[in-house]
């Protein structure tokens, strides 16, 4: 076995690119529209492309829908709420705290073709549901060159 | 000062910076820090097996129990499953909570982009900071959050004892 099998600059590279999909992830998520200060947690989505759709789950239990803001401005989803204690209970008394509370936002730079008068967004379990449908196809216009 | 030295340096603030907020992380959320394993519907249905493959396999199913005089109140975030395939247990002192977060049946074929929730089977236990009537426990199911409140043994609720002078 060698040690100096591989170049060690393409190593690092490797790692910064490994890196880079720890701490970046897919496009959508990646540039830091994502992260927003103010936010205390971030609740874990998953976001698939369907034939005619994208469709967003997001993680957020404790919060009711109707506590749930969904907007949609200049290409850009934006989900944001608060997870309030369930009860006015004090603070004492606790064994174990390991549930966040407090603000989340999070935001997500959508695709040109998404149609966002079309985006419904539906509550149920903890689990928010946004369908985002593509907007019909633009016929490729074809430009004729005139002599 | 080195290209090479600098690159060194810049590294090692990375690594340290990096291993503290681990540190804090697994401080705060170790016990939270749950494993998914395949469920039954995700060994013969292609889609559920790409998305399981996808997925993280660790979910964080975040806790928080309370204790009053008369009862145990724990509470445990787990969306997104149906209240049948939620399993309570009461075992030497623990709660365990297990079920299965499966994908849902009417999502329709397509290419997944991002997967950062946890799929599959997962089970937790739970300490229980007092004896409980586990036989009186009552749960219930909102918004994703698992709530179950189990009263206390008569003879562990708190009680005044009185000490009488000789």
């Amino acid at each position: 076995m060698s040690l100096i099998a591989r170049d060690p600059w393409q190593m690092l590279d490797q790692w910064r690119k490994e890196m880079d999909q720890v701490l970046g992830g897919h496009p959508m998520v990646r540039d830091d529209a994502t992260r927003v200060v103010g936010s205390d947690w971030m609740p874990a989505v998953d976001i698939k492309e369907e034939a005619d759709r994208f469709v967003l789950h997001a993680d957020i239990p404790g919060v009711k829908p109707e506590d749930i803001e969904v907007s949609m401005e200049n290409g850009v989803l934006t989900i944001r709420g608060e997870r309030r204690h369930e009860s006015q209970e004090s603070t004492e008394g606790y064994k174990r705290l390991e549930r966040q509370h407090g603000v989340f936002i999070r935001r997500f730079a959508l695709p040109d073709s998404v149609d966002p008068e079309q985006i419904v967004a539906t509550g149920k379990d903890g689990v928010l549901e946004v369908a985002l449908p593509k907007a019909q196809k633009q016929q490729p216009r074809k430009i004729e060159v005139k002599t | 000062m080195s290209t090479l030295q600098q690159l060194h340096e810049g590294l090692d603030r990375a690594w340290a910076s990096l291993q503290s907020g681990w540190r804090a992380l697994t401080q705060r959320a170790s016990h939270a820090l749950t494993r998914f394993l395949p469920g039954d519907r995700d060994r013969d249905d292609e889609d559920s097996r790409a998305l399981w493959a996808a997925s993280p396999g660790w979910g964080l199913l975040a806790a928080e129990v309370r204790e009053d005089d008369d009862e145990v109140c724990a509470r445990l975030e787990i969306p997104g499953l149906e209240p049948e395939a939620i399993e309570i247990q009461f075992v030497d002192g623990f709660l365990v909570v297990s079920g299965e977060k499966r994908v849902a049946r009417e999502e329709r074929r397509g290419r997944y982009h991002v997967t950062e929730r946890a799929y599959g089977r997962f089970e937790r236990a739970l300490p229980l900071p007092a004896e409980v009537d586990e036989s009186r426990a009552r749960a219930d199911y909102t918004h994703g959050v698992l709530c179950v409140r189990l009263p206390k043994h008569r003879r562990a609720a708190a009680r005044r004892i009185p000490v009488r002078g000789a």
